[in-house]
């Protein structure tokens, strides 16, 4: 009797309680989303003529450290955490802008393909550390971002180098419709794709668990140092998405290319990734960089000091996560 | 039920395992030091002991979460290596922990499909397939169960520990090692763990149990093993001990029958 009025349930409520569900798991990003609309109408009010430009400029500015993010987001997830991606980037947007100089298109596309093979080996041995030494993820990211910063420096000291003409046009300008910038469509269909793989595959599965359990992860039977170097390379591969990222926006490379390392903590932890492990998406990380970014646009427009912003972001961060820990507090005790 | 009655009289059947002068050590600390058990089809045996006798130890030297320094395991007569986890899930070996070991942010069918996904042809998880046959195994053991979307965190401790033993069920164990299965269960849910192995023994599974609880192991177990500082004092056939003497070899750390007057006395307090 239960059992069959159980099932008849299940089958009429299918499509809402899915629906439910989905937007229960992914409440904090939906939640950073409405946020963002919010911000971007309250942009639109102290400065009449944010539009086109505004926004173009927004996803060219972002897409660094969107990718960065997500780079940090699958590490964290399987409980680790990765110091070393801003290096990381440094080092992959030196060696693709100092291959690329003078060189025809179609050299650029095998210097690409190589910059990204090179950022999945950085990462792998990042991970292989990580695994083999037993040290602590953090002690182990945080020497090697001087290890690869170093690297950087030796491929190019100052500023310099070049991009191939088809990079800079991949993600400068609109696609079509002047309101949709390339460099969004880029973000989406690289993490897009590469995430939706993630999340379907065995890896991805034992990706969350390890986050979640590493103990029980392994006693189940799941090759835990194999998953982890495998995502130390994702990882250090959308952190050579970020490099080129970095190759193609400015047209150079830059070996000191900023505190995008921080940053990428900073976006994971406010789109909602526990840094604990085992909890988050990309989606999440994604928004929370655009916050971030518009947030420090704001701040330009209404003429406070520019440092001030870094130190809003900062507040904002623990303000944030301050009120995460609250609600979670709230709905561990009913 | 026959099978597990017949086992109590052929001993001169092949056990199902055999672990012969297992040794682990920790630094200098001699965890496990030259233990021998045995186990055979439908039987239970329980594991019993102090604080650091080892009985964990010794069982994660079969499951392969702890390989051992030296020793013979033997499955089914043959020797067998463990090595880690997967080894000694191919050889049917599953195991649920005290802990209730589960990846806490998935939910039950990956927790049961967990380093063994299924898969569809093109290489991603089949979630679905996944979730049905959970659904079937679980209708077995917890017929209540209906959480199969929800993330394991929000299960009670007896939906958790259905979850662990749905997981070694559906993978046809023949060996299970339950490290107290029932530590962190209420009444209810511990009834309910003990009638589930009550049916896994009569389906032939062979069961080691480690426990604390003597009424746990003396209501289940056929066979009892006692472990003392790291070496087994003995192992004993439920129906011809007591309660008491069982207790007397977990403190004393000697067969019933070398204790002397004074130190019974002394127990007694």
């Amino acid at each position: 009797m239960t059992a069959t009025a159980g099932t008849v349930e299940t089958a009429g409520a299918q499509p809402t309680e899915a629906l439910a569900r989905w937007a229960r798991r992914n409440a904090w990003s939906l939640g950073l989303l409405a946020f963002f609309a919010a911000l971007l109408v309250f942009t639109k009010f102290i400065q009449p003529s944010y539009g086109v430009t505004g926004v173009q400029g927004l996803a060219i500015s972002v897409l660094p450290l969107a990718l960065a993010a997500v780079a940090q987001a699958i590490v964290v997830i399987s409980g680790g955490i990765d110091l070393s991606i801003g290096s990381m980037m440094a080092l992959t947007n030196v060696v693709a802008a100092s291959l690329m100089l003078g060189r025809s298109d179609e050299f650029a596309v095998v210097v690409v393909v190589g910059v990204l093979l090179l950022g999945l080996v950085l990462g792998a041995v990042n991970g292989a550390l990580v695994v083999l030494t037993r040290v602590p993820d953090i002690v182990v990211t945080l020497a090697m971002s001087f290890v690869w910063a170093g690297c950087a420096l030796l491929v190019l000291k100052t500023p310099g180098g070049g991009s191939a003409q088809w990079l800079k046009d991949l993600v400068l300008g609109p696609l079509g419709n002047e309101w949709i910038p390339k460099a969004a469509i880029v973000l989406v269909l690289i993490v897009g794709l590469i995430w939706w793989a993630v999340r379907r595959s065995r890896f991805g599965l034992s990706l969350y668990a390890i986050g979640s359990n590493q103990l029980a992860a392994f006693r189940s039977g799941v090759s835990v140092g194999r998953a982890k170097v495998f995502a130390y390379a994702l990882t250090g591969l959308f952190a050579a998405f970020a490099g080129l990222s970095l190759t193609a926006s400015t047209g150079i490379g830059n070996p000191l290319s900023g505190s995008y390392t921080l940053q990428s903590v900073a976006a994971v932890v406010l789109g909602g990734v526990s840094l604990a492990g085992g909890r988050g998406g990309a989606f999440g990380p994604i928004v929370a960089v655009l916050i971030l970014a518009l947030l420090r646009t704001d701040m330009t427009f209404l003429n406070l000091n520019p440092n001030l912003a870094t130190s809003a972001q900062g507040i904002i961060l623990i303000g944030v996560v301050m009120v995460g820990t609250l609600f979670q507090i709230r709905r561990g005790r009913p | 039920m026959s099978s597990g009655e017949a086992n109590m009289t052929t001993t001169e059947l092949v056990p199902l395992v055999e672990m012969r002068d297992i040794r682990v050590a920790f630094g200098g600390v001699h965890a496990v030091d030259g233990c021998t058990v045995d186990l055979y089809r439908g039987e239970v045996v329980g594991l019993v002991g102090g604080n650091g006798a080892g009985k964990s130890t010794l069982m994660r030297a079969l499951s392969g979460a702890h390989p051992p320094d030296s020793g013979e395991i033997r499955i089914d007569g043959q020797p067998v290596s463990i090595t880690n986890p997967r080894d000694a899930k191919t050889l049917a070996i599953e195991t649920i922990y005290q802990t209730l070991a589960l990846a806490d942010n998935v939910d039950a069918p990956s927790n049961v499909f967990l380093g063994r996904e299924v898969t569809t042809r093109l290489g991603s998880l089949d979630d679905s397939a996944m979730e049905s046959a959970t659904r079937t195994v679980m209708g077995r053991l917890n017929p209540n169960f209906t959480a199969f979307k929800t993330q394991v965190k929000s299960l009670s401790g007896g939906q958790r520990q259905a979850v662990a033993i749905a997981r070694a069920v559906y993978f046809n164990a023949k060996i299970l090692i339950m490290d107290e299965p029932t530590a962190a269960l209420g009444p209810a849910e511990t009834a309910q763990v003990r009638a589930l192995i009550r049916q896994l023994k009569s389906e032939g599974i062979g069961i080691f149990l480690v426990s604390h609880d003597i009424h746990d192991v003396f209501d289940l177990a056929d066979r009892i093993s006692v472990m003392y500082h790291g070496q087994i004092v003995g192992t004993v056939n439920k129906d011809e001990v007591t309660i008491d003497q069982v207790l007397g070899m977990i403190i004393l750390g000697k067969r019933p029958e070398e204790v002397t007057q004074k130190e019974l006395a002394k127990l007694h307090g």
